[in-house]
């Protein structure tokens, strides 16, 4: 297939010339200077496309017959027919044509699954590409559709093959907020939460979200429901609802925490949210849908933000350390995510006044540098040293 | 080989999302390319036709909107250049044995 393609093209320059300017008759007599754009050159843009295509079209056949022997005796015996191309080749040579018909007489059948089912008097508003963050049993990934706004109802469908991926009525919705979150992938983009009744919680993404919202906030209005901007997000797993019945969360965002090294398993980074309620700082693990972190306020002892490597090729980012624990048996756990400087600022809070330890400069509670020393270095502060020791005989 | 895959080494996943996307897009060529051909055999009716052209249309705004998404662009460009080089060159071996030669003369000369 290549090889009868270079041949045509990439045929001998000179003669090629000669022959050209011989029959053209005004050149006769003068000086013949090759002129680069009449010469045929091979076309040098050939792609990886190109090449598929031109195999595609010809058709590959494999046909082998093997034996495997051992000690001069057959043992296996493999007989392989294998044939790869384009289907209109396929069908030119009489292959596969009765399947053919038959794919294309089942999709004919079916073709009114590809479209999303409609409620009477149902009219679509809008369309564009979106997704839907799936969470269910062990069952969490981002699907993506087309989402629909019609006069009743919010959805987001799939064609291939014709889902329903998502779907609310519009008097369900009660609340919507937009976050700026960082991705995956190191940007930031607009998410969009939908609070809606009975309790529950959509995560969506948009490709033309103002538009979306626009529409929402205007279907809304005519359809005289109210929509509350910003509500206050629940977890979006409702086992979270269930875990931490009583607490009240004052923070909460996306953040990677290390999974600490146990067993033959070293240490890894997992995606999860981190909560800080009114009782506890817990982490909530996405992949394993539970709290594989979780420390009571009392015990939390200093946060900070360092640079450090991540582990492969993700160098010097930062990341927020925190010690917790009492300073014998303190540990330390690493976040990474968003505004990792409000959360440092908020676990301080937490234990009241914080200063740098005099001897290693890192940070700590004012009142436990001063009883217990610094939960870092072990340095203990001599007013300390005074009060714990027992008061000389004399 | 002179041809080397440049993938983004700062951001290993850039690369790897930029190398998928990379295969689905010569994968979505290859097919329509193959849709052209069908197209033309005129095994297809009207209706089909429209079909398979729409669903390849939507199929281009899909990666097209991923690739601005993730900003990856430029990553899958560079990754299709690069391997369009090395067939390029391997083609062009195999069609003018001429450069056999020629590389061969190169050897012997270092």
């Amino acid at each position: 297939m290549a090889g009868s393609d270079g041949c045509r093209m990439g045929s001998s320059r000179q003669p090629v010339v000669d022959s050209h300017h011989r029959r053209s008759g005004f050149l006769q007599g003068e000086r013949v200077e090759a002129k680069p754009v009449l010469l045929p050159s091979r076309y040098r843009k050939a792609t990886l496309v190109d090449l598929l295509d031109r195999v595609l079209e010809k058709g590959l056949v494999i046909n082998a017959d093997i034996i495997i022997s051992l000690a001069g005796i057959p043992l296996l015996g493999v007989n392989l027919r294998a044939a790869l191309a384009g289907m209109e080749t396929m069908l030119k040579y009489g292959l596969m044509r009765e399947w053919d018909e038959r794919t294309r007489e089942w999709e004919r059948k079916h073709i009114k699954e590809r479209e999303p089912p409609l409620l009477a008097e149902e009219e679509i508003l809008l369309r564009m590409y979106g997704a839907h963050w799936h969470s269910k049993g062990i069952y969490r990934a981002w699907q993506p559709g087309y989402l629909y706004l019609t006069n009743k109802r919010l959805f987001l469908f799939r064609r291939e093959p014709g889902q329903m991926l998502f779907e609310a009525a519009l008097e369900k919705v009660k609340g919507l907020a937009i976050k700026r979150e960082s991705h995956f992938m190191g940007i930031e983009r607009e998410m969009i939460y939908l609070a809606l009744n009975p309790k529950r919680l959509a995560y969506l993404y948009a490709e033309r979200r103002k538009e979306l919202l626009e529409a929402i906030r205007g279907r809304m209005k005519v359809l005289g429901l109210p929509l509350n901007e910003n509500p206050v997000l629940s977890p979006l797993d409702a086992e979270i609802d269930r875990l931490i019945v009583g607490d009240e969360i004052t923070a909460e965002a996306k953040m990677w925490y290390q999974l600490p090294a146990s067993g033959i398993r070293g240490e890894s980074w997992r995606r999860g949210r981190l909560y800080l309620t009114n009782k506890r700082l817990f982490w909530w693990c996405n992949e394993d849908c539970k709290i594989l972190f979780e420390v009571p306020r009392r015990e939390i002892g200093w946060a900070k933000v360092e640079t450090r490597d991540l582990g492969g090729a993700i160098k010097e980012r930062p990341v927020l350390c925190l010690s917790y624990g009492s300073p014998p048996s303190a540990k330390t756990a690493l976040f990474v995510g968003d505004d990792l400087t409000e959360w440092e600022k908020a676990i301080n809070h937490i234990g009241g006044e914080v200063e740098p330890c005099p001897c290693c400069e890192r940070l700590a509670p004012t009142k436990q540098l001063l009883k217990g020393g610094c939960p870092s270095c072990g340095w203990v502060s001599p007013c300390g040293r005074g009060e714990n020791e027992a008061q000389p005989p004399w | 080989m002179a041809g080397i895959v440049d993938l983004d080494e700062d951001n290993f996943k850039h690369g790897i999302l930029g190398l998928v996307i990379t295969l689905v897009e010569i994968i979505r060529d290859t097919l329509k390319l193959q849709a052209f051909k069908r197209m033309e055999g005129g095994s297809l009716t009207e209706e089909e036709i429209e079909r398979l052209g729409r669903a390849l249309s939507e199929l281009d705004v899909a990666l097209d909107q991923i690739k601005e998404e993730h900003g990856i662009a430029d990553t899958v460009q560079s990754v299709r250049d690069g391997l369009d080089e090395i067939v390029d060159e391997v083609l062009d071996k195999m069609v003018n044995p001429s450069r056999w030669a020629e590389e061969f003369e190169k050897e012997v000369q270092r």
